[in-house]
């Protein structure tokens, strides 16, 4: 009886030493691995669905039908809280850099505060050479604007055991004079969690 | 009989180890049950000059394969064109084929290379 205790005691002790010394690990991943911790819409699946959209209206060459885009901030239609100013930085990224897209990115809606601030700055302060400031009244408008919305629905299995999200993600470009579609298009990505 | 069984077995493994060694086919850790198709491995390039790329793969077991793919694309050079793309996810069921595709954005794309994991454990971020 009293060597079991004393081993129960050793163990014991031995065990919070061990989970006491232990030290967490951080490691680099790579950025773009695959996620499979969450049914949430990450950043991974933002970015990918971004990148295919843009590369798919790049392939279309109907991106060359407008000298200048804007892209509309992604409308989130989902249950849960989505950044989704990553996918409209994707996509404006793969398009702006695209050797074979001649459009040029105008300032979007997003940006107009940093833009306004920028002018108002240089033209109303008194601090700069008016020489040399940037003018009012000269931005150059977007003849072509890429709207996005993002939406999912979640199922559940009747024994609650699985579940299933799948997420749809919608782009549209439009002329914006004239309103009308030039392409659009959509991706789906589905993901499943079973206990 | 045994020379036909060791025959047969040959042209299993040639068959099976060429469909999955074309220089354009990179497999991430084992293939399983999955192989490229032979001859199905096709570029061109688009009504825009831009390269589109596919292959095709076949699931020979008996439950669906959930893979993932990304391309690499290079210039006349075999210079990287572009950044590494985010992996593509795509499910082959049993005994059919799949075709996956790419699309390069840039003009320069002359080449290109299909990366592809049949059980997404090591392109998974926690391995």
């Amino acid at each position: 009886m009293k060597i079991k205790s004393s081993i129960m005691k050793a163990s014991l002790l031995g065990s919070l030493l061990v989970v006491g010394c232990s030290t967490p690990k951080v490691n680099y991943v790579d950025p773009n691995a695959t996620n499979t911790l969450t049914t949430n819409f990450t950043q991974n699946d933002l970015r990918l669905t971004a990148q295919e959209m843009a590369n798919q209206v790049i392939s279309s060459g109907k991106m060359n039908r407008c000298k200048s885009f804007t892209i509309s901030p992604v409308k989130n239609a989902t249950d849960q809280y989505v950044d989704t100013s990553v996918m409209t930085n994707a996509m404006a990224d793969t398009l702006t850099n695209s050797s074979s897209v001649n459009s040029v990115y105008v300032v979007s809606t997003d940006e107009m505060g940093n833009q306004t601030d920028e002018l108002a700055r240089q033209n109303q302060s008194g601090l700069y050479d008016q020489s040399t400031t940037a003018k009012m009244g000269k931005m150059k408008g977007a003849q072509c604007r890429i709207d996005g919305k993002l939406t999912s629905d979640t199922s559940v299995g009747p024994d609650g055991k699985t579940k299933i999200v799948a997420y749809t993600f919608f782009v549209q470009l439009f002329d914006v004079q004239q309103g009308a579609a030039i392409w659009r298009n959509s991706k789906n990505i589905s993901k499943s969690l079973t206990y | 009989m045994k020379k036909l069984l060791i025959l047969g077995a040959s042209v299993g493994l040639l068959f099976g180890c060429a469909s999955n060694s074309d220089p354009h086919v990179n497999p991430i850790g084992s293939m399983g049950n999955i192989s490229i198709v032979p001859g199905s491995i096709k570029s061109a390039p688009n009504l825009n000059g831009l390269l589109v790329a596919q292959a095709t793969l076949h699931n020979s077991g008996r439950s669906s394969v959930t893979g993932f793919y990304r391309c690499k694309f290079s210039d006349l050079n075999g210079i990287q064109v572009g950044n590494d793309q985010v992996w593509q996810q795509v499910t082959i069921y049993p005994n059919a084929n799949q075709a996956v595709k790419c699309m390069a954005t840039e003009k320069e794309t002359a080449n290109f290379q299909l990366e592809f994991s049949a059980d997404g454990q090591n392109v998974n971020a926690i391995q």
